[in-house]
């Protein structure tokens, strides 16, 4: 059984996927505020829900990030803690594969289209990385061309052109997709009948390689913490 | 015999602590200090604590998301780190307790949610310690200290005064209006330019200085409560700083006299509002025998050593039993986590995994803030 939780945008989620591959809980919660207070009995209900028991857990599986940074740091303290408790392999799986791992998922997908995962981060910046579907050797079925960035938004267009020509089409997803999509003819909008929540996160670890289950998950901030030097006292 | 171990996590400020601690359980189990017969060091299976001290030196004070960051990376390895000095693994715990707050939230929430997870995974009950019940009781995890007892409590963030009259029991008797006494510390040495830390700094400044030669404010002294305020005489050495420093006259000699002069006006204000507390706290509850009542000094202000004396001289003075942990104990650690958890443990009190973290949360919860006259209040 895989467990996969996210709780890094405006959702707390927990799902858990049998060995077959069948997700037979799933809790997908909107929550602005909260996560570290909802997150672990979320999961205590889901294995509920399962009618299973924490030893039936096999892997573990957590988004890192981007997102806020105090969602961030709940979802992988749960992670390490489990991990911890239980001696298991986790799985670190960026905010922005798993916007991108609801497109693939929702399906009609043709090889190599290209997707851009776009994440409102405010301060006209968007946390961005782009995407190829389809990955035929290492069975995960995102091919990441673009690592995650913070782009300032009026960035966002040059940011897009060293990885994709002019007018190849690109479909975005994410909180950042419609502002994107109205500024950058290439861009449309995302059509996905998955939430981007911890069903597409436990379907992305189930065909997530062995080298990915090995370390400890990072929390990926990408940005640097709001802190000035000190020019006096107050 | 039969015996509680508890794993403490400790992520509220600039240290990320973890700790195991057992405790007896044999005797009376209604009356947990019946049995506090053992020395701490025995209880204390391991105590590690990491500090962030050189990760905010640059920036003269604590940076709540450099912190936060700092508790997330390294949590869970020191955990493993207890367990494994300890010699006993997730399993062999009785419960998982955790600074819930109060503090700075983000570095809460990531012991909370750890413990909350590890408690998950082991099936153990979750217990949400108050930082400062840590304090307050962590002069129980080395020595025979009876409720009830008169509680100084002196740190980075806190100065109180209350009488702890059990577990979860604490009536405030008086608390600071405006800074903690070690926030003027090291708002001071930073004024001064002695460095972070501020409380060695300045008390090592103070060593080689001499009380007296400026002149400083001793803020309530005197008044007929039992509140602080230290945010005019952190005022009056900045003024004091920038006269000096106009004048070219700021040199070694003057900043040791500064914070010698500092150091002497704190100890002042401290046995002042402490001696009245205790004149309250005779007043409100009764001793009869030869057994004096305790005055228990913890916090991490607690490690001045000038600060210790004044106050030990003013316990013997006023007929109390003076009690100051051992250093190591009074500033943030996660064995007075842990502790506070087997006390609370040993009195059946267990939190839901569904627990807050609270960035605020007063251990007298009827006790507002205390607002001086235009001042915007204490933060805790």
């Amino acid at each position: 059984m895989l467990l996969a939780f996210d709780t890094t945008l405006d959702l707390c989620s927990v799902a858990l996927l049998d060995n077959a591959g069948r997700l037979v809980a799933h809790i997908s919660r909107p929550m602005a505020r909260g996560h570290a207070e909802a997150l672990v009995p979320m999961i205590d209900e889901a294995l509920r829900e399962a009618a299973t028991g924490m030893d039936a857990l096999k892997r573990i599986a957590v988004t890192t990030g981007p997102g806020t940074f105090t969602g961030v740091r709940v979802g992988v303290s749960a992670a390490r803690g489990l991990a911890l408790g239980l001696k298991l392999p986790v799985a670190g799986i960026t905010s922005l594969d798993m916007l991108a791992g609801a497109v693939v998922f929702s399906g009609a997908d043709r090889e190599g289209s290209k997707i851009l995962a776009a994440i409102d981060a405010r301060r006209n910046q968007a946390y961005l990385a782009l995407y190829e579907a389809g990955e035929a050797t290492s069975g995960y079925p995102l091919r990441c061309l673009a690592a995650p960035a913070v782009v300032a938004l009026e960035d966002a267009r040059v940011w897009l052109n060293g990885n994709c020509a002019a007018g190849e089409e690109v479909r975005v997803m994410g909180s950042a997709a419609e502002i994107l999509s109205a500024q950058d003819d290439r861009l449309r909008c995302a059509t996905v009948d998955l939430t981007p929540d911890a069903g597409v996160v436990a379907r992305l670890a189930a065909c997530l390689p062995a080298p990915g289950w090995t370390g400890k998950p990072r929390a990926l901030y990408l940005r640097a913490p709001d802190a000035k030097l000190p020019a006096g006292i107050k | 015999m039969a015996s509680v171990t508890i794993l403490g996590i400790e992520t509220s400020c600039d240290e990320t602590a973890a700790a195991i601690v057992r405790a007896d359980t044999a005797g009376n189990d209604a009356n947990p200090s019946a049995s506090n017969g053992a020395g701490g060091n025995e209880r204390i299976l391991s105590s590690l604590v990491l500090s962030q001290i050189d990760e905010h030196k640059l920036y003269g004070g604590v940076v709540p998301e450099i912190a936060a960051r700092a508790h997330m990376d390294h949590l869970d390895r020191l955990i493993e780190a207890a367990l494994e000095e300890a010699g006993i693994g997730i399993n062999d715990v009785d419960a998982v307790a955790a600074t819930a707050g109060p503090g700075l939230i983000g570095g809460v929430l990531v012991g909370v949610v750890t413990a909350k997870a590890l408690s998950l995974a082991a099936a153990k009950p979750f217990i949400a310690v108050n930082h400062l019940e840590g304090h307050a009781l962590s002069a129980r995890l080395v020595e025979d200290v009876a409720f009830p007892y008169l509680l100084l409590l002196i740190s980075g963030g806190h100065c109180q005064l209350l009488a702890v009259e059990g577990v979860g029991q604490y009536k405030r008797l008086g608390t600071t209006m405006d800074d903690a006494a070690g926030e003027a510390f090291d708002k001071t040495a930073k004024l001064m330019g002695l460095g972070y830390p501020g409380g060695p700094a300045v008390e090592k400044a103070a060593a080689r200085g001499r009380a007296g030669r400026f002149a400083l404010p001793r803020p309530l002294i005197r008044s007929d409560n039992c509140n602080f305020s230290f945010s005019g005489l952190k005022t009056a050495v900045r003024r004091q700083v920038e006269t000096l420093r106009a004048a070219g006259e700021l040199d070694g000699r003057a900043e040791a006299d500064l914070a010698a002069e500092f150091q002497a006006a704190i100890c002042d204000c401290l046995a002042d509002r402490s001696a009245r507390a205790m004149a309250v706290f005779r007043g409100a509850h009764e001793f009869s025998g030869p057994e004096k009542p305790a005055f228990v000094v913890a916090g991490g202000v607690a490690a001045n050593s000038a600060i210790k004396n004044r106050l030990q001289s003013l316990a013997s003075e006023e007929s109390f039993r003076f009690v100051a942990p051992p250093v190591w104990l009074c500033t943030d650690n996660a064995a007075m986590i842990a502790w506070a958890g087997i006390e609370r443990f040993q009195l059946g009190l267990t939190d839901p995994l569904d627990a807050p973290a609270r960035a605020r949360w007063p251990l007298d919860e009827t006790s507002g803030p205390v607002v001086g006259s235009g001042r915007r209040g204490a933060k805790v």
